[in-house]
């Protein structure tokens, strides 16, 4: 029995890791999905008798669905990642191996990262082709949008990690994951801009970054007078995003680790 | 740490190979909750070589026991060395030679065994694995199953998958949580075979509810309950420590008068003579020896208690277990 480097054995979660996701049916329902955004998007203009836009408010028309799209990506990649082996009974077999904890948690992540990160560029590339094949251009910012799309995805897997290290049951984290990102940041930001506060503290929020970078020039923060309400139009900078980012990414993949590491299986 | 030293002479060159125990553990401790005290601070040592069988009732602290040595939990207190490592401290190289299986492991549906055991044994270093699995399918009879998704396999199918990822480094040291548990009688009589075979070339650290199954199988036995061993010996060792109060069933030509049965009661090592039969008795005496026993038979017939038969009661391990834990 030779010796194995905690990388080689990165490698080999990693590996079977990314296996699970290809013969689960997960991936093929996130790119299930992705088809149908892309048929809809091509279906829709030509049946209420209206040309397809131009290549910039093509694209923008996919990257508005791009936030949605990782907050599903993340529950299905992320949400079961550490707490389907303490509950299923699967850590008994893989975890008293000689592989340093910290080496499973990198794999882990690093590999529900990586296929959701392929799954975001499989819908821009899918954009990109359409795009290209109906305008006969794709705007470069398609790139800085997928890149900050895949910013945001990483955000919300490390929040995802920290409640899939925290919880007890797959379904529960899952749940949890999707309310907390579709529903409660959105409930917490909906209620600021109206009452005129600017959302700054919600990940949900930055996720406009990843449609507005591709608008010119970039959008800016507006108040705008709905009947007897002022309501906030929040565009956040990159800047701005990038920091809440970090912000959320950080102690949340922090917090993830600890846990983790100290997580006992009874 | 205490060093054993084993001597070999070899040509005439003497040669000093150092061992550590298998298994070591000071003073355990593991408290779940404030009330929940699960072990209160044992220490147990298994020597290389040795095939022990870990018994206890449900909440023992076996389980708990078996957590830590692999690293699944962590000790509120005290040290745990597999093979002379702290399992804490180096748990890469305290489990290095060490193959397990916990509980009703379970394995990652979307994986074949032959994937299941590619996964643990390139994380393990296995050399020459592909012939390495088909070994240890086959001795724990998978290999009609070993390209068929984990995800159908039974309870005991996933049971004997367990033990060939147990075995698939070819350990020192397995540990072994409820090895039969969830097989068929054909299969927990193919397991127990196996591990005795095993037995003579590796260490053996086997936890089960089963007794039958221990005594078969094991050489000492460690005895747990409420997170405090209570004995650790070999299976004779146990029984004649607990064996100062001994039964023995008796016959007579025909049946006792209270005054007979009173003359046995007198008797200085007999505690008490129950009626079980017609003519048929259960002697409650103390005394370890045979030569007591002996002793015993021949003054009972001298005082004119017509014995016809003496047959005294083997203590098994199941009257051990029964003993010792209440």
């Amino acid at each position: 029995m030779s010796t194995v480097s905690d990388l080689s054995q990165l490698m080999t979660i990693m590996r079977y890791e990314m296996l699970k996701f290809l013969r689960g049916k997960k991936l093929y329902i996130m790119l299930g999905l992705i088809a149908v955004i892309a048929v809809a998007i091509m279906i829709i203009p030509p049946a209420l008798g209206e040309a397809y836009p131009n290549a910039d408010e093509f694209i923008q028309f996919f990257a508005q669905f791009a936030n949605i799209l990782v907050i599903l990506i993340v529950t299905l990649f992320g949400a079961d990642s550490i707490v389907y082996d303490f509950e299923k009974g699967t850590a008994f077999v893989l975890y008293p191996n000689p592989v340093r904890r910290r080496t499973i948690f990198v794999g882990k992540f690093l590999s529900a990262f990586l296929v959701s990160a392929g799954v975001l560029a499989a819908y821009y590339m899918l954009a990109a082709v359409l795009d290209f094949g109906i305008n006969q251009a794709v705007p470069l910012e398609t790139v800085w949008s997928l890149l900050l799309a895949i910013g945001y995805m990483f955000t919300l897997m490390s929040v995802t990690f920290l409640i899939s290290t925290t919880m007890k049951s797959t379904l529960a984290a899952s749940v949890i994951v999707f309310a907390l990102f579709f529903l409660v940041f959105s409930m917490v930001e909906g209620v600021l801009t109206v009452v005129g506060q600017e959302p700054f503290f919600v990940i949900t929020s930055m996720s406009t970054v990843i449609q507005d970078i591709m608008v010119t020039p970039f959008p800016e923060t507006v108040k705008q007078d709905f009947g007897a309400f002022q309501v906030l139009i929040y565009h956040p900078t990159v800047r701005t995003a990038l920091l809440v980012f970090a912000g959320y990414a950080i102690p949340s993949l922090a917090l993830a680790y600890n846990r983790f590491l100290k997580k006992e299986l009874q | 740490m205490k060093y054993k030293k084993i001597y070999k002479s070899m040509h005439n060159v003497h040669t000093v190979v150092t061992m550590e125990p298998a298994i070591k553990l000071n003073n355990l401790t593991k408290r779940y909750t404030f009330k929940i005290l699960a072990l209160k601070g044992i220490s147990l040592e298994i020597d290389q070589g040795e095939c022990v069988g870990f018994l206890g009732p449900n909440g023992a602290g076996k389980s708990t026991t078996i957590k830590i040595l692999t690293g699944l939990i962590r000790p509120t207190d005290g040290t745990a060395f597999l093979n002379g490592h702290d399992i804490r401290k180096n748990k890469k190289e305290a489990l290095r030679s060490v193959g397990c299986v916990v509980e009703t492991p379970d394995f990652y549906p979307y994986l074949t065994p032959i994937d299941t055991l590619n996964y643990l044994g390139n994380l393990r270093g296995v050399d020459g694995l592909d012939g390495r699995i088909e070994e240890v399918l086959d001795l724990v009879n998978l290999q009609d199953w070993a390209d068929t998704r984990v995800g159908s396999f039974s309870k005991g199918m996933k049971q004997r998958l367990g033990l060939a990822q147990a075995l698939l480094h070819d350990p020192q040291l397995l540990i072994l949580d409820e090895p039969s548990s969830g097989l068929d009688p054909k299969g927990m009589a193919e397991i127990r075979q196996l591990i005795n075979k095993l037995k003579h070339e590796k260490t053996i650290f086997l936890s089960s509810h089963l007794l039958s199954e221990v005594q078969q199988i094991a050489d000492k036995v460690a005895l747990i309950n409420k997170g405090e061993i209570l004995a650790y010996d070999t299976m004779r060792g146990l029984s004649s420590k607990l064996s100062s109060v001994q039964e023995a069933t008796i016959e007579t030509l025909s049946p006792l008068t209270e005054e007979q049965l009173e003359t046995v009661r007198s008797h200085p090592i007999v505690k008490d003579i129950k009626l079980t039969d017609v003519k048929h008795y259960l002697l409650i005496f103390q005394g370890e020896t045979e030569e007591c026993r002996m002793d015993l038979m021949r003054e009972l017939i001298e005082r004119g208690i017509p014995l016809t038969a003496f047959t005294p009661k083997g203590l098994g391990l199941e009257d051990i277990y029964m003993e010792m834990i209440q």
